[in-house]
């Protein structure tokens, strides 16, 4: 850590400063109270003053050597009554060797300087207190700013890892069986084979390539969710039907990155992988007062089993809200008897800037 | 000539399954199915020799069909889900394909199935089998029971209590009961443990539908369930409950 005096050229215009000030009430004091000329009081002041800013300058690496975390008390005091010691007999002779010498012709004043010792080890005594104590703040002051400087770093650390742990992980099924489709395809219909590779790249590229952006135009997430839909289309064939509305007014609203793909991953996994009936997706967006609010929603058979997910899509999607936006209640889910539908509210203010 | 099905809820993946088995001259195709329901409606009206057999299907899954089958077919699995290879293997399934798959690997499933089908070994040491597969694997979230030609799923929560008869239980449900042959052991073990408790040797209560526990002769519990059955409690199975239920 540097000495803080040295940081700044005001610091050091600062610290002088105060030092002058002091210099000059001693300087008024003798001139005023004991009768000194002027010179003899400034070149008294003057002198013992810019020592003691100088020697104190030095302090501060006694302070930092002396520090509450790495040392006992009764030892910090023990180290600073040595340095205090030696620090003011220094002082105190200096300026009375200096001094002895400057002003050779004024008995009045070397009587006097003669018998200064008493009070200008107390007052040195009080300065030495108030300049490591000074310092002692500092110090403090900067740990604290440490500390906190560092925990939120591990915080936005922690809050990444999450979000990359969040974010859509692809499903290896939905792959394996994407492939199987294609590989059926290429005997029956190679042209619409060669259709879904090309669906299925783009839809790899976006949710590989593209995981480090945070937020994408709503747009961007809606081109992606009807990759998918095509994907999976393929496979079920009849047995997947989606709508889509969204309001135009929102196609450019950023949203979290592949934040809907685990709502589409359930309504398929939930809807169309347990149904012999036509299951429809309605997938609609429109903006409100408060947000883009975005809808998914399925029916699904009710008579096949309450087989149920590990809740591990929709705890992911509430989540990412959370660590982005701040609030935990921008999911809601809501289920009757046939129907589950998931409706997300993306705040248009409270956007905590992730990149 | 092989009677063969295919029950796969894909169209496209049926197609490949049925493209690859135009290059074999001895297998009869009797037909396709697209759900565990009508594919068990074909293997017992059918009698295929050997079936393609999808995992995850709507109504019923391809383990839970084989459940309540009681001469069992030569079964190929097809799927993307490498986790149940090991559950298919223990239920002697001949061979477990993962999707996607070639024509070299698919004629090498069916290959061992021929080779099986001519020593013409009984499917049912399957069934047994079944009835072994135990430690790996997960808690069950429903049960398939068949009801005369019906066939019912019981999703667990509806379940009151389980007696044991026998090789069978008899699962009780507000909606009446239901036989089916399973082992005691294997519901104890597969059953949510802390909804489903062993109070005595011949029940499984599910917990949530005791009304009341009483005191019954001397140092023996009686507990009255939701549908006003009471059942006799063991030594161990007070224990038990006294365990889950934090009384």
């Amino acid at each position: 850590m540097m000495h803080p005096i040295f940081r700044q050229r005001k610091y050091i215009l600062n610290y002088c400063a105060v030092w002058f000030a002091i210099g000059a009430i001693q300087t008024s004091i003798l001139n005023y109270f004991y009768g000194f000329r002027l010179d003899i009081a400034f070149a008294d002041s003057f002198v013992f003053y810019s020592l003691f800013g100088i020697l104190s300058i030095g302090l501060w690496y006694s302070v930092r050597q002396n520090d509450f975390a790495t040392n006992r008390v009764t030892d910090i005091v023990l180290n600073h009554l040595g340095i205090a010691t030696i620090t003011l007999t220094a002082w105190y002779f200096t300026g009375y060797y200096v001094l002895n010498n400057l002003i050779k012709n004024n008995d009045q004043y070397l009587t006097f300087l003669d018998n200064s010792l008493p009070w200008r080890l107390a007052s040195g005594l009080f300065y030495y207190l108030l300049t490591i104590l000074f310092y002692y703040l500092i110090v403090s002051f900067e740990n604290l700013q440490e500390k906190t400087e560092k925990e939120a770093q591990l915080n936005t650390l922690v809050k990444e890892t999450e979000l990359n742990m969040l974010k859509a992980q692809i499903n290896p099924h939905f792959l394996f069986n994407s492939l199987n489709s294609i590989s059926s395809l290429t005997i029956t219909n190679p042209a619409k084979a060669q259709e879904m590779i090309i669906k299925l790249s783009e839809f790899l590229r976006h949710s590989i390539g593209h995981k480090e952006r945070d937020m994408v135009p709503f747009k961007e997430e809606i081109a992606q969710i009807m990759l998918y839909l095509d994907i999976e289309k393929v496979r079920f064939g009849e047995r997947l039907q989606y709508q889509i509305d969204i309001d135009e007014g929102c196609l450019n609203f950023p949203v979290p990155n592949l934040l809907l793909q685990p709502l589409f991953e359930n309504a398929i996994k939930h809807g169309v992988y347990e149904s012999i009936e036509k299951v429809t997706i309605n997938f609609t967006g429109k903006t409100d007062v408060k947000g883009v609010i975005i809808s998914i929603a399925n029916n699904f058979d009710p008579t096949s089993s309450p087989r149920k997910g590990n809740g591990l899509g929709i705890k992911n999607v509430t989540n990412r809200l959370k660590l982005i936006y701040q609030y935990d209640d921008l999911l809601t889910i809501n289920r009757t008897e046939n129907t589950f539908e998931a409706t997300l509210l993306l705040p248009y203010n409270n956007l905590n800037n992730n990149d | 000539m092989i009677k063969t099905i295919i029950i796969e809820d894909e169209q496209p993946a049926r197609n490949l399954i049925k493209h690859y088995l135009s290059k074999h001259a001895d297998i009869e195709l009797l037909g396709e199915f697209s759900d565990g329901f009508t594919g068990l409606k074909a293997i017992q009206e059918l009698k295929p020799q050997l079936v393609f057999l999808d995992i995850q299907m709507p109504k019923l899954t391809g383990f839970e069909l084989l459940e309540l089958i009681d001469d069992l077919p030569h079964i190929i699995f097809s799927t993307a889900y490498d986790q149940f290879a090991i559950r298919a293997f223990e239920l002697n399934a001949v061979d477990y394909l993962l999707k996607p798959y070639s024509q070299d690997r698919f004629d090498q499933a069916l290959q061992k199935a021929k080779e099986r089908i001519s020593k013409e070994k009984p499917g049912n040491e399957l069934k047994k089998l079944a009835e072994h597969i135990a430690e790996n694997n997960d808690l069950i979230d429903r049960l398939v029971v068949k009801t005369g030609s019906k066939i019912k799923v019981i999703p667990i929560d509806q379940i009151i209590y389980i007696e044991s008869q026998d090789d069978y239980v008899m699962i009780y449900t507000a909606e009446g009961k239901f036989l089916k042959q399973q082992t005691m052991k294997y519901l104890e073990q597969h059953l949510n443990p802390s909804k489903f408790i062993r109070t005595h040797r011949s029940y499984i209560v599910n917990i949530d539908t005791i009304k009341q526990l009483e005191l019954y002769e001397k140092s023996s519990y009686l507990a009255t369930l939701s549908n006003g059955t009471k059942l006799k409690i063991s030594d161990s199975g007070y224990k038990a409950l006294k365990g889950v239920m934090k009384f």
